[in-house]
């Protein structure tokens, strides 16, 4: 028998999987968890409250990065209510009365065996806060975790965009991302520098 | 025309979505993140992230409590290493002190009272057992009276222990018992040294230059490790003063043995002969110290002086092994290279409990000086007791081999921190037939399995625990291990249980309504306080140096950041009293002397092999140790593994036995399987045993 | 030319075997500190994973029996470790700063061509899943990456704590490292001091005078290693121990 009329068959397929490939796949992969509480950064680095980055995401007695801060650093001003917000609200019932820690969900989530410190970056290399986390410091509310339902790792790390041909505003946290910053500032690269 | 579908259409689109999708991410991504996934998943362990906390606080599994400091996440503590500059510069944990933080994650560990239900196979739950052991604690005093109640503590010395003994005051009359352990020895020796009550004997090690033992395990943590092992592990190059040299006289070659500087192989049981030729040199050629307590015994002991000038040198070298000239060589650098010191193992090292030899390690001591003000051997205070126990009256210690046999309705062993065996074949010999032994303990070892009922004590780290000194600190000392862990076990709290069982209304009432370990042990922090010498000393200080706490509860709080309290020693008294040695000891000594005599013209006969417990060795407790320790003596070959025993190849072939063959060992301790193993340094007629069982038993078996 | 004006060190360990006395301390120090699993029953000294281990050694004169206990771990080889020669996969690397042998599961195949490469038998293979008992695997070390079934692991001189003391180092704005501050597990645990740890381009350190002592000496030196371990005894027939062949009878114990 004859065939279909003369549809460009392989091209149609190819461009679906291609369509589908680069528009849909993208956004089947992520999965978008939320964070438990809302926050704003912009109202809490904003003049009315006038934090800095290290007050709450600072270095402790050892040393060590507190990154995430836990709830009794929120509770040193939210002991009680300062506001009528709802969202403060579930902050002081739920967690600061109830002595429960947040469990945020973390954007740069790195593997066990990568080891990264902030202290050599932050106050050895002067890296700024942005740099590697974007303006997140500036956010009106926290961006749900786009979470990768392979690898079960955030976006952040692979980048926001999938082919990463172009170098995005979006900072990237991949092993290669990390060497290339390196390099370019001549500083050590050396598998155990890094790695656990 | 019709239009279907040919398979070259489908095989055409198929390509292109097949090259369309090579171009696109999805078969890289699938790749990579599927890779990644797969080297995150459950096969792989994930430690815990977050903020690290620091908790000062105290091993409390020996008396040696040595300073530790956790590290945590949270209240779990994920690593942790000493604090050599807190107790007197001593911090060096064992190798059962550093993974300290697993003990309460063993598999074995106790989930509830247990039963021993023999019929029903093993230990079972049991709901009821408070009413149970308050049952059977009226059948006890009914059949027997208070004295055939008791209370067996392997740690004496703690708060707990003065609680325990002031409830058995509260029945009127208890027998509190302490297993044989380096530190129940020198407790015997000091009242027989005539030593005021509340005073007790330790060995001062920091100026000792040669150390005489009787198959002590100095070298394997012993005393406390700290301490005890740089001060005979120096090296040369440092100055020849600075090191302690090791003689050791043992029938066993442990580590102990093997590392001295010099050791003789001395026959089994004949401990008490080689102290007597010792002796005997130092007599005869007056190579003792003058001290006015020397001279105080050769006057009063007459007995004992003419037992040792009635004893020959040959009789001592043939009944000991060893050769005359090397009997006056160790009683020439003994007496000439002094301070010098001389210590005895217990039993789970090997020694016979024989009293006998204790007096005349005693007695060499005294002769060799240790007892003068810069000597070796001191003397120091217990602790006083907490307010709360003072109003009842508190029964003394007694040995365990000192009661009669078949005297106990109800025994209640304190299991809940065992640094060596318990001798079970001793205790249950004490026992009347149809009485009941009670175990706390923390896990369903060797202990549990033998006992009735079994109530689950605390876990290290999980629960409260405090830590005495060992018999290598001249000081009385206190510190606490507080609790880490948020545990969901259920554990007993053995103040708690004693004021319930007791049938005295007004016990521990002044703990309050709900009377528990912390209480008490903040009442011993309070009573501490009172004494003028008390002082504290805390975790890190730039110079060690300790200072008095300001008021009571500041000392509390002390405690509970890791401080630790330590009282002024007590100088030497006088010694008064009945005499020190005492003509029943001369004969028990006389008796030994021929035994070993005896033994050393018979042949050697394979028959009856003379078993020598081997006390280190992992699992030599019988309780279960944390699963890493299995590095030390099944991942390797530096430990010996329990359950395993030890003959000589010319044992074994007369025997027709062969390394690694397992074999039923026997004998009035009970029956366990066995892995023997071969060695040239086990004497042909002994047998060394590296089991719990056999611990705290000397002497001939017949083998099965 | 770097930015960051670091001084290559060279790690280096001496042990004392006039003081060690096997107790093992070292070696639970060192499980604790690197998350070494538990295997199972089954394994036996050939497959048990144990970073560092400590043998017991009898001397060979039959008059004065004496015994040496000798604790043996990754002996961080020079330039030409045969592990980092043969690895297939670039799994090991030598730290151009530190000296270090780096060992990195993530990245080995497990083909164990470096176990049969290292002549000291330092190197242990993951035969099991590592699996510990959950109450024991929630108080893992986060400072050292578990590892999984399949791949070779051994000794990085306590890589979790260099990286922690450069941390703290450098949230103090140093980037040099003081020499208390980076000291390995077994070194802190063991109780007679018999080990020691240090850097040994720095000319004032402890290790840099004793690996000058007489009384110092390496395993196989004639290979050409080049290992950064160094043992020191006083003890001729020691200095000879990995020139004897042991002739004795296999099945005598080892540990009485």
């Amino acid at each position: 028998m004859r065939s279909l009329p003369r549809i460009p068959l392989f091209a149609v397929g190819a461009a679906a999987a291609l369509l589908l490939g680069w528009l849909v796949f993208p956004s089947f992969l992520y999965e978008r968890i939320d964070q438990p509480l809302h926050f704003s950064h912009a109202l809490h680095t904003s003049d009315s409250v006038g934090l800095s980055c290290s007050d709450c995401h600072g270095f402790d007695d050892e040393g060590r990065f507190a990154g995430i801060p836990v709830t009794r650093v929120c509770a040193d001003c939210h002991e009680e209510m300062v506001t009528d917000s709802e969202f403060e609200r579930r902050l002081v019932e739920d967690y600061v009365t109830a002595d429960r820690e947040i469990v945020w969900k973390i954007y740069a989530r790195q593997p066990e065996n990568v080891y990264f410190p902030h202290a050599s970056h932050v106050v050895l290399a002067e890296i700024d806060c942005a740099r590697c986390h974007g303006d997140h410091g500036a956010s009106e509310a926290l961006r749900p975790l786009e979470r990768n339902r392979l690898s079960g790792y955030s976006r952040d790390i692979w980048g926001t965009s999938v082919s990463r041909f172009a170098a995005s505003d979006s900072p990237r946290m991949k092993m290669g991302d990390c060497c290339a910053c390196h390099r370019q500032s001549k500083v050590t690269t050396g598998c155990l520098d890094c790695h656990r | 025309m019709s239009t279907r579908v040919s398979r070259r259409d489908v095989l055409k689109l198929m390509s292109g979505v097949a090259v369309g999708t090579l171009f696109t991410p999805v078969p890289w991504k699938l790749l990579d993140d599927l890779a990644i996934r797969t080297q995150n998943e459950g096969w792989i362990a994930h430690p815990r992230r977050g903020k690290l906390g620091f908790v000062p606080t105290h091993c409390s599994l020996c008396p040696a409590g040595c300073a530790l400091n956790l590290r945590c996440v949270g209240n779990v503590p994920v690593s942790l290493s000493a604090i050599p500059t807190h107790t007197m510069g001593a911090g060096k944990p064992c190798p059962y002190g550093l993974v300290l933080h697993h003990f309460a994650g063993h598999p074995d560990r106790l989930r509830g009272a247990q039963v021993l239900d023999a019929a029903r196979g093993g230990l079972q739950a049991e709901a009821q057992w408070e009413r149970q052991l308050q049952r059977w604690l009226k059948e006890a005093m009914a059949r027997g009276g208070a004295q055939s109640v008791a209370v067996l503590d392997p740690n004496p010395g703690r708060a707990l222990s003065s609680c325990y003994r002031a409830f058995l005051g509260s029945l009127g009359g208890g027998r509190y018992l302490v297993p044989p352990s380096q530190e129940s020895l020198l407790r015997e020796l000091s009242r027989a040294a005539g030593l005021p009550e509340g005073t007790q004997l330790a060995y001062e090690l920091s100026n000792c230059r040669t150390l005489l033992s009787f198959s002590a395990p100095v070298l394997e943590g012993w005393g406390t490790p700290g301490r005890v092992l740089p001060r005979l592990r120096s090296v040369e190059s440092q100055g020849a003063s600075e090191r302690a040299r090791l003689i050791q006289a043992s029938p066993i070659p442990n580590v102990s043995a093997r590392l001295a500087d010099h050791w003789y192989r001395i026959r089994p049981g004949s401990e008490a002969a080689f102290a007597l030729g010792v002796a005997r040199v130092l007599l005869d050629r007056g190579w003792y110290d003058s001290s006015p307590a020397s001279r105080e015994i050769l006057t009063r002991e007459t007995e004992l002086l003419s037992l040792i000038s009635d004893t020959s040198l040959d009789a001592v070298s043939l009944a000991t092994g060893v050769s005359q000239e090397e009997l006056e060589r160790s009683a020439w650098r003994l007496s000439h290279e002094g301070p010098s010191l001389v210590v005895q193992g217990d039993p789970s090292s090997g020694v016979a409990a024989d009293a006998s030899v204790s007096r005349m390690v005693f007695l060499l001591n005294v002769l060799l000086g240790a007892t003068r003000s810069q000597g070796t051997l001191k003397t120091k205070a217990s602790l006083p007791l907490p307010h709360c126990l003072r109003s009842h009256g508190a029964v003394a210690a007694t040995s365990l081999e000192s009661i009669p046999d078949a005297s106990l309705q109800l025994l209640l062993i304190d299991g809940s921190r065992l640094s060596s065996a318990l001798p079970m074949a001793q205790i249950r010999r004490k026992m009347e037939p149809q009485g009941r032994i009670v175990a706390l303990t923390p896990y369903a070892g060797k202990l549990a399995r033998a006992c009735d009922l079994v109530l689950p004590t605390s876990a290290p780290l999980e629960g409260w625990d405090e830590v005495e000194a060992a018999c290598d600190l001249a000081l009385p000392r206190f510190a606490l291990a507080r609790p880490v862990f948020d545990t969901k076990a259920e554990y007993i709290d053995p103040v708690q249980l004693l004021q319930r069982l007791s049938p005295d209304p007004k016990f521990l009432s002044a703990l309050g309504p709900k009377p528990s370990y912390e209480k008490l042990l903040r009442d011993q922090s309070d009573a501490l306080y009172e004494l003028d010498e008390g002082r504290v000393i805390e975790p890190w200080t730039e110079d060690g140096k300790a200072s008095r706490a300001s008021s009571s509860s500041a000392q509390w709080e002390a405690l509970l950041r890791g401080a630790e309290w330590y009282g002024e020693g007590m100088s030497w008294k006088s010694m008064e009293g009945p005499a020190l040695i005492g003509a029943d000891a001369a004969q028990t000594l006389r008796r030994s002397m021929e035994r070993a005599r005896t033994r050393a013209l018979v042949p050697a006969r394979f028959e009856q092999l003379c078993v020598l417990p081997l006390g280190s060795g992992v699992g030599s407790t019988g309780e279960p140790v944390p699963p890493l320790l299995a590095k030390l003596c099944r991942e390797s070959t530096l430990l010996s593994r329990a359950g395993t025993i030890y003959l000589n190849p010319q044992t074994a072939r007369v025997m027709g036995l062969r390394s690694g063959q397992r074999v039923q060992f026997e004998g009035p301790w009970g029956a366990e399987t066995a892995r023997v193993q071969l060695s040239e340094r086990v004497e042909p007629s002994s047998l060394v045993a590296a089991t719990s069982l056999a611990s705290g038993v000397f002497g001939d078996e017949v083998r099965s | 030319m770097k930015q960051s004006t670091e001084a290559t060190h060279r790690y280096a360990m001496a042990i004392d075997l006039d003081r060690c006395t096997g107790c093992g301390a070292c070696m639970m120090a060192c499980a604790v500190e690197n998350n070494l699993s538990v295997c199972p029953p089954e394994a036996g000294v050939r497959k048990g994973i144990t970073w560092i281990r400590v043998y017991r050694v009898e001397g060979p004169s039959k008059d004065e029996p004496d015994t040496v206990f000798i604790p043996l771990l990754c002996q961080q080889c020079g330039h030409h470790a045969p592990c980092a020669q043969v690895c297939p996969q670039n799994a090991v690397e030598i730290d151009a700063k530190t000296g270090i042998v780096f060992q990195m599961p993530e990245r080995c195949l497990g083909c164990r061509y470096c176990m049969a490469a290292c002549p000291y038998h330092a190197r242990y293979f993951n035969w099991w899943t590592p699996a510990w008992p959950p109450e024991i695997e929630r108080c893992l070390n986060p400072d050292v990456a578990p590892r999984m079934r399949g791949v070779v692991e051994k000794c990085n001189f306590c890589h979790g704590r260099l990286h922690e003391a450069r941390a703290r180092a450098a949230a103090e704005g140093r980037r040099e490292l003081e020499e208390h501050e980076y000291q390995p597990a077994c070194r802190e645990a063991c109780p007679v001091n018999a080990i020691t740890f240090g850097d040994l381009n720095n000319p004032e350190s402890e290790i840099s005078k004793l690996v000058k002592s007489l009384r110092a000496f390496r395993l196989l030196e004639g290979l050409g290693t080049e290992p950064k371990v160094y043992y020191l005894s006083s003890r001729k027939w020691v200095h000879k121990i990995d020139r004897v062949l042991d002739t004795s009878d296999q099945e005598v114990a080892l540990n009485v």
